[in-house]
């Protein structure tokens, strides 16, 4: 007979369940008596008086003074139960164990669906997190790599500007004497090579320069007249001694009908040249190196020809990376940045590379440059004696020197200032009919300079001169009331004629 | 010789790793798949501490963040607590040692060790070396374990075991 605490509790339950078990158990978990099918449940058969601890092992530690209840109980047997302990007022305690399997896997699929989803959403702000860290990781990177860059263009700007200013006297003087000595002295060569050296260590810095201007994307293109006849002997003048050095053939080839005057950025041109020769120069054990120049559809067709070992088609791609080396036997020492600089240059004069190689057959560069004719092609040489009076406010005193001699040679009466500040009170006291400006001098600088000049009414055209290539420093002299802006080494025809031009 | 029969509840946040811990260190398996746990789940393991027998009746409860009453339910008369957490998820250590608050307001405290799981997942491990610290330095035993290597499982458990024989002799 069971006790009415039971069978209100069975009244409430809901009838469509599996009939229930019933069980009373005394304190130490045996089993007294029972009502209903414990295999129903998953539960073995369960005879009076044994021990349930092992079969029904929530009753452990179960208050049997106390009603209670434990849902969706799986005893191990894979069959979940409600469990309610009811002790009644006799002190007797009965536990009513119900089936919970339908709702155990109603709850378990939403409970599963709902798990899965708060994982995958934990698991993508995870990786969003990740994410934003990395991009905050990647822009420091940027912007340390952006400053590393801007403070690498200024070292190399001002290592430009410390060279070009000793280059000008090396060069000057050499050409100076070159022009001075007796056709027939063997020194006069010497002289040239001098100049040509100082030329060449010119190029070198103008390399570096450019790398550091191409990493920053502030190369711009400046266009100049181009003698191709000069180019091509240039290009001899420079290259044949390094060739002459390793027992090379060295040929520049130019078709007199094509030797025209041409509008191109003749630096960059220049260092394409040099850089495509160097290459081949330096990889070319025996045999030659040749140079072909040719103009036609108003385009420069440029051909750098070795007999050297040859580039196998795996590693064409390759070279024009920047800092790559071939491995092997071919290697040799450099920075690897001379093809990747000329890829770039290429590129910024709007022109194509490309490579026809073999291995052991040599290796032929050939280049494609917009070029069309000049309209005027300009003498470029110095002019006849042209006269007036120009104030030169420099303070490297080679370089003063130097202009003396070219400009006093030139018809031109110098007034000289070592200062920024001496040039200012020369210059309003007794207005000169042009001021050369170094930029970089004591006392006050030549942007300081040239303002005040300006602004105590000075009219008269003024140059700056400067070692430092970069636009922005031609964009700030200009802006400071310059009219011209002449890079060191000075090209001293090309100074005369600008001379001569802001004269008249 | 008496046998010490002990209720055991291992409680922590969902997907942390306890019902994997249960059958690593009671039937020495691991399965990859994920199955929730609904209500509670008993299964027990006979072991041996220096020479006492302990009987582990282990209450393995669902997740959950926060206990409600069913949870409550499951933890009354509970001995011992096996407290776990995902290491690679490392908010679950802070609901873990919530948990263990919760239970130890209602019904005292009792012994307890901290798993902090998944150590297997090494490249996606959260937890810091001085949280751990921090938690050990406050007096808690604390194991880094993987029920999918089984590392330092059945020394986790064992760890709770000694506790409490060491708990019943003092009584």
């Amino acid at each position: 007979m069971l006790p009415g605490v039971v069978s209100d509790y069975l009244n409430r339950l809901d009838s469509k369940r599996i009939p229930p078990l019933i069980l009373h158990i005394d304190a130490d978990c045996c089993l007294l008596d029972s009502w209903g099918k414990p295999e129903a449940l998953g539960f073995p058969p369960l005879n009076s008086g044994v021990d349930l601890s092992d079969a029904l092992p929530f009753l452990t530690g179960v208050d049997a003074t106390r009603s209670g209840s434990l849902a969706s109980v799986d005893p191990g047997t894979g069959h979940a139960i409600d469990v309610q302990f009811l002790p009644d007022a006799a002190g007797r305690l009965f536990v009513v164990l119900t089936d919970a399997r339908e709702q155990h896997i109603q709850t378990a699929e939403q409970q599963q669906r709902t798990y899965e989803t708060r994982l995958l959403y934990q698991k993508q702000q995870k990786l969003l997190d990740q994410l934003i860290a990395t991009r905050t990781e990647l822009d420091l990177r940027r912007r340390e790599a952006e400053e590393a860059l801007r403070v690498k263009g200024q070292f190399l700007a001002s290592v430009s500007h410390e060279f070009r200013t000793p280059l000008t006297s090396v060069i000057g003087y050499a050409e100076w004497l070159a022009k001075a000595m007796d056709p027939d002295d063997p020194a006069r060569r010497q002289a040239r090579a001098i100049a040509r050296a100082g030329q060449h260590m010119v190029t070198l810095v103008d390399n570096l320069l450019e790398q550091a201007r191409i990493d920053n994307s502030e190369a711009t293109v400046h266009e100049d007249t181009v003698d191709l006849r000069q180019l091509a002997e240039d290009m001899s003048a420079i290259m044949a001694p390094l060739a002459a050095d390793k027992g090379l053939a060295f040929a520049v080839f130019l078709d007199p009908q094509d030797a025209a005057d041409v509008v191109l950025d003749e630096m960059r041109v220049r260092q394409i040249l040099i850089n495509l020769l160097g290459n081949a120069v330096k990889f070319t054990e025996e045999g030659f190196v040749q140079l072909t120049l040719a103009w036609a559809n108003d385009q420069l067709h440029v051909a750098v020809s070795d007999s050297g070992p040859g580039i196998a088609e795996a590693d064409r791609a390759r070279i024009f990376s920047a800092f790559e080396r071939l491995e092997g036997a071919h290697k040799r020492a450099g920075a690897g940045l001379g093809l990747h600089i000329t890829l770039q240059l290429v590129k910024l004069l709007r022109g194509s590379i490309g490579l026809d190689s073999r291995p052991g057959e040599g290796s032929r560069f050939h280049v494609r440059l917009p070029a069309p004719l000049a309209e005027i092609p300009e003498e470029t040489t110095a002019p006849a004696a042209s006269g007036g009076r120009i104030l030169v406010a420099e303070d490297d005193t080679d370089i003063v020197q130097l202009m003396e001699l070219f400009l006093g040679r030139a018809g031109y009466t110098l007034d000289l200032a070592a200062n920024g500040r001496d040039a200012v009170t020369m210059a309003l006291g007794n207005p000169p009919d042009l001021v050369i400006m170094d930029l970089n001098m004591p006392v006050l600088d030549g942007i300081g300079a040239v303002r005040e000049l300006r602004e105590g009414g000075y009219n008269g055209p003024a140059i700056a001169l400067t070692g430092a290539t970069l636009d922005e420093d031609r964009i700030r002299a200009i802006s400071a009331g310059f009219d011209g802006f002449v890079t060191k080494p000075i090209r001293m025809p090309e100074l005369i004629a600008l001379l001569q031009d802001l004269i008249e | 010789m008496d046998v010490l029969t002990c209720k055991i509840c291992i409680v922590g946040d969902f997907a942390v790793g306890k019902t994997s811990t249960v059958a690593r260190f009671v039937h020495n398996v691991f399965s990859e798949k994920y199955l929730t746990t609904v209500g509670v789940k008993i299964d027990t393991r006979k072991l041996s501490v220096d020479g006492a027998e302990i009987k582990m009746i282990i209450w393995d409860i669902a997740g959950t963040d926060r206990f409600s009453a069913v949870e409550f339910s499951y933890l009354r008369g509970a001995s011992g607590y096996l407290v776990v957490a995902d290491g690679s998820r490392s908010h679950t250590l802070d609901v873990a040692e919530r948990l263990v608050q919760e239970a130890r307001e209602r019904y005292g405290a009792v012994p307890q060790v901290f798993l902090i799981n998944k150590f297997d997942l090494q490249d996606e491990w959260e937890v810091p070396d001085e949280r751990v610290e921090q938690l050990r330095d406050g007096g808690e035993s604390v194991f880094l374990t993987s029920a999918k290597s089984g590392v330092c499982v059945d020394e986790a458990i064992h760890a709770l075991a000694d506790m409490l024989v060491a708990q019943q002799g003092d009584q």
